[in-house]
């Protein structure tokens, strides 16, 4: 019976997380640049991030501040979830092109 | 960061893992007096599947309504540890000869597959790029060498080693890479937010930051985390203690017969 219990319980648990609403944002990558290349989220919520690629090449968003990886191909586009953040900076890049694909995530 | 260092870190990362653990299971199948020829179809197949997953990533991207990408990958790094256990016990305890090499053939395919297909795609990428391809394909070929390099290096220490010695050696490395693998799987089930955030167990970036030379070469093998979360630093543990409790088990087991 409480085996029962705890296995119900788990289940809605990952129920609640999966059904959880969360904002969404949008990132671009464009020329390999990420546009918006600082994007503001509030702190203390998971948000979603959609990255659309307009790029004909592949890209990975990185960001070891965020413990995110993630390819993106060519004409493609990903969803990953960040966060609930403290408040603060947290820089991203595009592992692809480091030099020109940089951005930074901003919880306040 | 020049494309050249950028392309050989990358592949470098990629490499060093499957090199490192085929240096380990190299040495396994010599402990376990097993040829290793198993090494040729795995390899093969790793590579193959590789192409294949590269191929397919924006439709695998796709499903799980987004989530995929994490999944799959998951589900790789589970497949590398859960046969890890099973040679864990085999280290000290008869297993059948097809059960070891199917798990250490399985352990090489699912480690290739998710590296593989990444160098393949970031590779790819620069087919056609007339400025810097020399530059990316260059930094590739040292950064895969260097992996390799450093494969063969960790496959010729175990082998200077007595058995018994060696037998620890390759329990404990291939335990602390499998389990380190958990812990990753756990990071992309965070990405893809199929499991509840928990907040960071520790913050260890400031005496290794994860960016670093080393912090990046020890993420590559060993999994790495600056700044795990309470399920992660938990389910390490719970993985870690799995693999070397199945293995002291066997090693007991052993000693008593």
């Amino acid at each position: 019976m409480t085996a029962r219990l705890a296995l119900l319980s788990a289940c809605l648990w990952f129920v609640s997380v999966c059904a959880e609403a969360v904002p969404e944002y949008q990132i671009q990558i464009k020329n390999h640049l990420f546009i918006p290349s600082t994007l503001e989220v509030p702190a203390h919520t998971k948000v979603k991030l959609l990255i659309v690629n307009m790029d004909a090449t592949p890209e990975e968003f990185e960001s070891y501040e965020l413990n995110r990886e993630k390819i993106v191909v060519g004409g493609g586009k990903i969803t990953l979830f960040i966060g609930p953040l403290a408040p603060g900076e947290y820089p991203f890049f595009g592992e692809f092109n480091p030099r020109t694909a940089q951005g930074v995530v901003v919880a306040k | 960061m020049s494309m050249l260092l950028n392309a050989l870190l990358l592949v470098l990362r990629e490499v060093l893992e499957a090199a490192v653990l085929l240096g380990l299971l190299w040495n396994y199948s010599k402990l376990a007096d097993l040829p290793r020829r198993w090494v040729i179809p795995a390899g093969l197949v790793g590579g193959i599947v590789a192409m294949c997953y590269a191929a397919a990533l924006e439709v695998v991207s796709d499903w799980w309504d987004g989530s995929g990408q994490e999944r799959i990958s998951a589900a790789l790094h589970l497949a590398v540890y859960v046969p890890v256990v099973v040679l864990g016990w085999g280290l000290y305890r008869p297993l059948q000869s097809r059960i070891v090499l199917l798990a250490m053939g399985l352990v090489f395919v699912a480690a290739s597959v998710r590296e593989g297909s990444e160098i393949l795609i970031y590779v790819g990428a620069f087919i056609h790029a007339p400025g810097v391809k020399s530059a990316v394909f260059s930094g590739a070929l040292i950064g895969a060498g260097i992996g390799v390099s450093s494969g063969i290096l960790v496959s010729a220490f175990l082998g200077t080693l007595a058995p018994r010695n060696a037998r620890t050696w390759v329990g404990m490395c291939l335990i602390l890479v499998a389990s380190g693998m958990m812990l990753q799987a756990v990071a992309l089930l965070d990405q893809a937010g199929l499991v509840a955030h928990s907040t960071k167990a520790f913050d260890a970036e400031r005496w290794l930051p994860e960016q670093s030379v080393l912090g990046q070469l020890l993420y590559a093998v060993l999994g790495y985390d600056s700044q795990p979360s309470g399920l992660q630093l938990g389910v390490y543990l719970v993985s870690f203690s799995i693999a070397y409790g199945t293995v002291w088990l066997a090693k007991r087991s052993t000693t008593h017969d």
